[in-house]
């Protein structure tokens, strides 16, 4: 019996979609259970996020905006945490803010943890200035006036009366500023930010984003990019924490790997079923 | 596994998953609980750490109240908030709209237009990657341009660059919507990592 190939292949274009979640699920599984280590090569903007970090020194202290919520928060975690993680290890303080309300609790509860693992205090080696509605006013007056957009920190307590935040004056407070967000919060920065600020800007971002700010690398708006698990993976190995972006990073690419493949069985599968249901001649 | 911490959201996000499989309800109740609590949670920070500090300033400080650092804001934020259509909410809204371009037009005319020019007009060559690169950049601005250009009938030279830039666009939004596709499978990662480390403990 001669099989048919080409309805075989023009078949693929009724196949239940279900089965490809099923297929999906497997490709992300399967990996994440075999627990395969992943090594990357980073990229140019990668190494420059890592070079912007590790310029900071004791007794120096980074801003940091965290900007995203419990939806991004996968994708941009790995990134905070990593980042955290060095500023804390190279003396640095840090003054942090988070422009997403729906992100406020998750954001000082994963510093508060890492803060607690580096033995650093509230205070005098950290403090969380919390959230204010309308980024670009917020990212303006940390600039020019921090007391008067936050008089208090997130916990209530006046800023003039913590150790970190009472000699806080505007721009030139910080070595260097960072911005991990997962929506277009991050251009604010780089718009209202830029000229306002003596510090380098570098941002982490969704996947989503990463192509929309590759223009500002060109411009040296910011000093250095991860975008999405890549980027923050990248940023893990050039730091060497692996954590859970390289952990993740073999599931993300059988994922891909399987995607591809169903994207070119699917034109094939189109065209075959098109081939075969061509008027006769 | 039975920690209810743990337990309700593994529970809520095979909820979330079955809609994978078909329409049904306990989906349609999950979503309309995850999307309330997300924007109830969004309000309530929000009246916690920008509206409630501004009234116990204010208290504190009872000239403010009466003053234009309290007053005149909180007039035309009622009136703005108002259901009827008023002068003082539209001059208020006239007001802060113009503030707002005014404050950001420097940064968007700097960044987004003349930064962005004066990065594309650089030297182009096939010596160097990066003058490659640039020779890139410049074919692919200029035929985008001309893909853009509708004063005449793209024929020609003309329909040629117009060609070139409808691919160069393609390949733009094709890399925009790879990292997209990346972005939906690392949160679905996030999900299955939940469910086999912290719920089922499969993994370490």
């Amino acid at each position: 019996m001669r099989l048919d190939y080409l309805a075989l292949l023009a078949s693929l274009t009724r196949i239940d979609r279900r089965i490809l979640y099923l297929l999906v699920a497997l490709a992300i599984v399967i990996p994440l259970l075999a627990a395969s280590g992943t090594r990357v090569t980073p990229a140019a903007e990668s190494e420059g996020f890592f070079r912007a970090v590790q310029r900071v020194s004791e007794g120096q202290t980074v801003l940091l905006a965290a900007d995203y919520n419990g939806a991004t928060a996968f994708e941009l975690e790995p990134m905070v945490t990593t980042l955290v993680q060095e500023v804390f290890s190279r003396g640095a303080r840090l003054v942090l803010v988070c422009l997403d309300p729906q992100g406020i609790g998750l954001v000082e509860a994963k510093v508060q943890m890492l803060a607690d693992a580096a033995g650093k205090t509230y205070g005098t080696d950290w403090v969380f200035l919390g959230y204010r509605p309308s980024a670009p006013g917020v990212i303006m007056s940390l600039a020019s006036a921090p007391y008067t957009v936050f008089p208090r920190d997130h916990r209530g307590t006046s800023l003039r009366a913590l150790p970190l935040a009472a000699g806080l004056s505007g721009h030139s407070d910080y070595q260097l500023v960072a911005v991990v967000a997962s929506g277009p919060a991050a251009q604010d920065w780089v718009i209202y930010g830029h000229a306002r600020y003596r510090a380098p800007i570098v941002i982490g971002l969704g996947g989503g984003l990463g192509p929309t700010f590759q223009g500002f690398l060109d411009t040296h708006a910011i000093a250095g990019l991860i975008a999405g698990l890549r980027g923050a993976a990248e940023y893990e190995q050039l730091t060497g924490r692996p954590g859970e972006a390289l952990r993740a990073l073999s599931a993300q690419a059988m994922a891909h790997l399987l995607l591809i493949a169903l994207i070119i069985l699917g034109n094939a599968a189109f065209f075959a079923a098109k081939w075969r249901d061509r008027p006769p001649v | 596994m039975f920690d209810p911490a743990v337990l309700v959201p593994a529970l809520l996000t095979l909820g979330v998953f079955s809609i994978l499989y078909r329409e049904n309800l306990v989906y349609r109740i999950i979503e309309h609980v995850g999307v309330g609590l997300a924007a109830g949670y969004a309000l309530a920070m929000i009246i916690r750490t920008g509206l409630i500090p501004r009234i116990l300033s204010a208290a504190a400080d009872p000239v403010a109240l009466v003053t234009m650092a309290l007053a005149i804001p909180a007039c035309v934020g009622i009136a703005v908030s108002s259901w009827r259509r008023n002068t003082l909410g539209t001059v208020g809204i006239s007001v802060a709209a113009s503030i707002a371009a005014g404050l950001a037009l420097p940064g968007i005319v700097e960044n987004l237009i003349l930064e962005q020019m004066r990065a594309t007009m650089v030297p182009i060559g096939l010596s160097s990657d990066a003058g490659f690169d640039s020779l890139v950049v410049a074919i692919g601005v200029l035929s985008t341009m001309a893909y853009f250009s509708f004063t005449r009938e793209p024929r020609g030279i003309r329909g040629v660059a117009a060609l070139t830039g409808l691919y160069t666009l393609m390949i733009s939004f094709g890399a925009s919507f790879g990292y997209a596709a990346m972005s939906r499978f690392t949160l679905l990662i996030g999900r299955f990592l939940f469910l086999l480390r912290d719920w089922l403990h499969l993994v370490r």
